[in-house]
């Protein structure tokens, strides 16, 4: 087995490996994976990540066994069924409880993006065959809608067997299903919303656009559940819901490590376990919780030592997404002092408050992903980043803006100047692409960090001598 | 105790020597194509101009693009730190610095002493940069050292609409097909880099006095679109390439902790 060795640094068992031997050889056969591709993911992996913490490794594991499951589904007999990045949390893993495991529902893009990019290093000619086919370079086009068509074209995933479009955040992965739709003939189900909330209203929730959404992903629930000729189970969705609580608490518990100084753990690295939550198959959800559950005890420990990547009193900030495809850019970061204890996309500070009146599952589900401010509005992840600095002692705002999103592409500006003005900390935007490294130039972003790092650590001195002056 | 300071730009190397914070030596030179080389070359000749017999330095902090490549430097420190820093050695009253260098350009914010308050830079593009008035000046048939004497000369500087430099590039040779006259042309293109840095600098904004340095600081056509730009006068030091390898060299003498390089 020339994969043993990576597969055995991502936390995978012996017996795991010779249980999914058949299946590990036909899908690396498929990826176009050898020998040589094990010992480069193995390098990346020893580089760019936290090894020494078995969580992290289990963690890298079962996004390598994501991939896995999503490149043999067609072949094993699975329904298949996509939904996009960012995902409405529980719609994926309500519609795989249907299937009782014979549904694969996944965000493969997303899967692809971590497994096949940060780790294998092998995601940029997906994404050329995206743009070939469909989404041409130079037109601030995503990233992830290029994989998405990139890796169907290629037959590296088959195309799905239902398309959960989201046009309840970004109408460019509902235009990327559109085309997936009209060229494969795949059925989908359109999930709309509304983003026009009143500035000021976060984190209240206007009850008609809470009802609406709720109401979208009753009907996504209930057509799909039509195509793939299932009967939603509630004992099923009970036991995945229960899976699916275990790891947001566990989430829970790594950001109140995170409020440690210094943070036990790289962004970089916990990113990589945190989004799990996201994109993992149904299958894989107990690996997950799993991963979680290992890494908790072990940031606990490195609190308790006073350890983690930089030293104590290194300038805090938060930044929206740390890029992952390439662990460099968090390294880049933390090179330059700074620690990045927390992250939008990880951080639920409004969802512990919600309202009790709202019972489907369904009206939760809308309701809590309002509350996490995305799906809002710029206001609310505004009021977010406020209340992260306040939570988690921040000295400046970090943030990544990624110029080929289009509901994320201008937030950052006015981020910065409200911030600035308002909380008095520096805000560095850094314009990136959180899944293709191919469009900035790593030189310029050296100097942007090093920089911020350098004025953040001096601002915080100045502090501290003001502190001991007073 | 002599201290160096190195700034590996994209078109020029630059050292200074200061003894006890004097400026003994500078050199400028072009980086070419190997950064060991042309390091090696620019503090050969530093110490050269010095006339003196100096064996080695107390420390040398690198600066620019390539400062992680210098394998002698004791710290490497962004150039952005290091022109706020010389920038305020030459002229304490700056507030506001304004650098465009070969492959970017940056606005600084700095306080009384020297450090970095805020700053913007350009993303991803050459538009606003050296590099862009060097293909321009390569389309025009100019040398660099006219660009700027022969914008004085224009009357109507033409509209560069295009933001990018290669888009810039065709619609330059377009407009010089129709006729239109090289010195409105030029002005035109300083023009586009002045309103394009204004823009950039506006977000963290323009505090007197403003200072401007890099190579593209010794082009007064950029200089006076620049001033126009912003509304106010600008101040270029005596020799604006050297003011990063400057602020390197002071750090050097101070002891400014900066990334191991």
């Amino acid at each position: 087995m020339y994969y043993a060795d990576i597969l055995k640094l991502c936390g995978w068992e012996e017996d795991q490996m010779v249980r999914e031997k058949p299946r590990l050889d036909e899908a690396f056969r498929i990826l176009g994976l050898g020998p040589d591709e094990m010992k480069i993911a193995e390098g990346r992996v020893r580089e760019g990540y936290d090894i020494d913490l078995m969580g992290v490794r289990k963690a890298l594991g079962v996004w390598i066994g994501g991939l896995i499951d999503v490149v043999l589904s067609k072949t094993e007999g699975k329904k298949t069924v996509y939904y996009s990045f960012p995902p409405l949390g529980g719609l994926g893993g309500r519609i795989s409880a249907m299937g009782k495991g014979e549904i694969l529902c996944v965000c493969p893009e997303f899967i692809l993006d971590i497994a096949l990019g940060a780790i294998f290093d092998r995601i940029d000619p997906i994404m050329e065959t995206g743009e070939e086919k469909a989404l041409p370079p130079g037109r601030a086009l995503c990233a992830l809608n290029k994989i998405r068509i990139g890796a169907i074209a290629k037959g590296i995933i088959p195309a799905p067997d239902l398309l959960l479009a989201s046009s309840y955040y970004c109408d460019q992965g509902g235009q990327t299903d559109e085309w997936l739709h009209e060229v494969y003939g795949v059925p989908w189900v359109v999930l709309d919303n509304v983003m026009d909330s009143a500035w000021d209203e976060f984190p209240t929730l206007n009850p008609e656009r809470l009802s609406y959404m709720a109401a979208e992903i009753e009907n996504a629930w209930t057509e799909a559940a039509g195509i793939l000729g299932q009967k939603p189970d509630e004992k099923d969705w009970g036991e995945y819901a229960e899976l699916y609580s275990r790891f947001v608490a566990g989430i829970a518990k790594t950001n109140s490590a995170m409020k440690a100084d210094p943070p036990p753990i790289s962004q970089s690295n916990l990113q990589l376990v945190r989004f799990l939550r996201n994109a993992t198959s149904y299958d894989r959800f107990a690996d997950a919780v799993e991963a979680i559950d290992t890494l908790i005890p072990e940031l606990a420990q490195r609190v308790k030592k006073g350890t983690g990547p930089l030293p104590k009193g290194s300038p805090r900030v938060t930044s929206f997404l740390i890029p992952q495809r390439d662990h460099e850019v968090a390294h880049l970061i933390e090179k330059a002092g700074i620690a990045i204890p927390v992250t939008f996309l990880s951080y639920d500070a409004y969802t512990g408050m919600l309202d009790p009146t709202y019972t489907t599952i369904a009206e939760k589900s809308a309701q809590t992903e309002l509350s996490r401010g995305l799906y809002h509005s710029t206001s609310a992840i505004l009021y977010w980043t406020k209340k992260a600095v306040e939570d988690f002692d921040l000295d400046g705002v970090l943030w990544s803006q990624p110029i080929h999103c289009r509901p994320m592409a201008s937030s950052g500006f006015v981020l910065k100047k409200a911030i600035e003005e308002e909380l008095g900390i520096p805000v560095l935007i850094l314009e990136v692409d959180w899944y293709d490294n191919r469009i900035f130039s790593g030189e310029s972003m050296r100097t942007k960090i090093e920089t911020f790092g350098h004025l953040l650590a001096a601002r915080k001195s100045k502090g501290k001598t003001n502190k001991e002056g007073n | 105790m002599f201290v160096c300071g190195l700034d590996i730009g994209a078109a020029t190397t630059k050292a200074v020597i200061l003894n006890d914070n004097k400026i003994i030596s500078y050199s400028v030179l072009p980086t070419g194509q190997s950064v060991k080389l042309a390091t090696d070359k620019v503090i050969d000749e530093v110490i050269k101009k010095s006339g003196l017999n100096i064996s080695g330095f107390e420390c040398v902090v690198s600066t620019g693009y390539g400062r992680h490549s210098v394998s002698f430097a004791d710290r490497a420190v962004s150039e952005i730190i290091c022109h706020a820093r010389g920038a305020n050695f030459l002229l304490p009253s700056v507030r506001t610095v304004i650098d465009i260098g070969g492959q970017d350009s940056k606005m600084i914010s700095l306080d009384g002493e020297g450090n970095v308050t805020n700053f913007a830079m350009n993303d991803k593009c050459a538009a606003g940069t050296g590099r862009f008035i060097e293909v321009m000046a390569h389309v025009l048939e100019v040398s660099l050292e006219d660009m700027g004497k022969l914008s004085l000369n224009s009357q109507k500087p033409s509209l560069i609409s295009s933001t990018c430099t290669v888009f810039a590039e065709s619609e330059v040779v377009s407009l010089r097909a129709k006729g239109e006259p090289r010195e409105n042309l030029i002005a035109g293109i300083h023009k586009g880099i002045a309103s394009r840095t204004a823009i950039m600098g506006r977000g963290i904004g323009f505090s007197k006095d403003v200072a401007f340095t890099g190579g593209v600081a010794k082009n007064f056509g950029v200089k006076r679109e620049l001033e126009s730009a912003i509304g106010m006068q600008i101040i270029v030091p005596e020799e604006p390439q050297i003011v990063g390898a400057l602020g390197a060299a002071l750090l050097a003498g101070d002891g400014d902790p900066g990334v191991a390089a």
